[in-house]
């Protein structure tokens, strides 16, 4: 191994922690208590549904045609997780729910996100 | 070595990476991330880099994604722009390496190939979906990368150090002059030999 090496090694390491780090802040310290938070569906990019997430809201599934199949999403009250998808490998759906403002689950086999969005009356908080 | 050699050499290569490609696609993923992969694929195109330059790498690189993918069904599909974009980016960042910075190792620059490898792949993956939040992937793929590209580095020693002493290609004929082929990725190998 080269001196060099060593540096890209570093470098490597040093911007996967930063990306955990932006991680981290962006989806996991985000608190729980928000409110008027809203599921934001989107296929190939393209919004295709939004739904509001109200805290003592109904169960209920919703529908969404994606690239490769149907994704059935769930929402519970004011969280929301990917119940049924076409994908091979389910990682969608074992990621569970979700309900801060700014996570994420994203089906790339199926070209789904679903984003949880609001919260405080914020749109974005910049960095 | 003559034009019909390297054709020859050169279709090798082109089939040993589809086969690879293919083959490690059958393999269960062993790692708790999806998408991880050990990118034996990317060897072959790295010796095709090292040997003949950046446009045969390219060339091998892109024709293996798609015949890969022809044989895996996927061609034209997002996984095949993944694997094609991720190929093409590491392929480049990789001649770029050898050609112009020999202070780094075979197995540095085919460590630099692993994570360009899943950057140009996180890049289109967000050009398809038009979202960023795709990024936050990085965390667990480039600590990946780090872990195959050291992998496939040592791979890539010990293939070069067999193609050399089997004839089969005279890696080190460059560095002394008179070589036909070879020109500037073999006298590297010299300067980083060991």
């Amino acid at each position: 191994m080269r001196k060099a090496d060593n540096c890209l090694i570093v470098g490597v390491l040093l911007a996967a922690a930063l990306s955990a780090m932006i991680y981290y802040r962006v989806t996991l310290l985000r608190t729980a208590t928000a409110v008027d938070t809203r599921a934001v569906i989107k296929v190939r990019g393209r919004i295709v549904r939004t739904i509001d997430l109200l805290k003592d809201g109904k169960q209920s599934v919703y529908q969404v045609q994606g690239s490769i199949g149907h994704a059935h999403l769930e929402v519970d009250g004011s969280r929301v997780r990917m119940r049924e998808a076409p994908c091979p490998d389910r990682t969608c759906i074992l990621q569970g729910w979700i309900e801060r403002p700014g996570e994420s689950i994203v089906c790339l086999p199926n070209l789904v996100e679903i984003r949880i969005e609001g919260g405080n009356g914020l749109d974005a908080v910049t960095r | 070595m003559s034009d019909t050699r390297k054709m020859v050499f050169f279709s090798l290569l082109v089939a040993l990476g589809t086969t690879l490609h293919v083959v490690e696609g059958m393999i269960p993923n062993p790692f708790p991330i999806p998408g991880v992969k050990l990118g034996l694929a990317n060897v072959v195109t790295f010796v095709a880099v090292y040997l003949y330059g950046l446009r045969s790498g390219l060339a091998v690189g892109v024709l293996r994604v798609i015949l890969g993918s022809l044989v895996g069904g996927v061609f034209l599909s997002p996984a095949f722009l993944l694997s094609m974009s991720g190929s093409v980016v590491s392929t480049l960042i990789m001649a770029f390496l050898l050609r112009f910075a020999p202070c780094f190792s075979i197995r540095g620059v085919s460590v630099a190939g692993a994570v360009s490898h899943n950057a140009g792949q996180l890049l289109t993956a967000a050009l398809i979906m038009r979202s960023c939040s795709i990024f936050y992937y990085l965390a667990f793929l480039l600590p990946a990368a780090l872990v195959t590209g050291m992998i496939t580095g040592h791979l890539l020693d010990m293939v070069l150090g067999r193609l050399e002493r089997s004839g089969v290609v005279q890696i080190y004929a460059g560095g002394k002059g008179g070589s036909d082929n070879g020109e500037y990725v073999c006298r590297g190998y010299i300067r980083r030999a060991l």
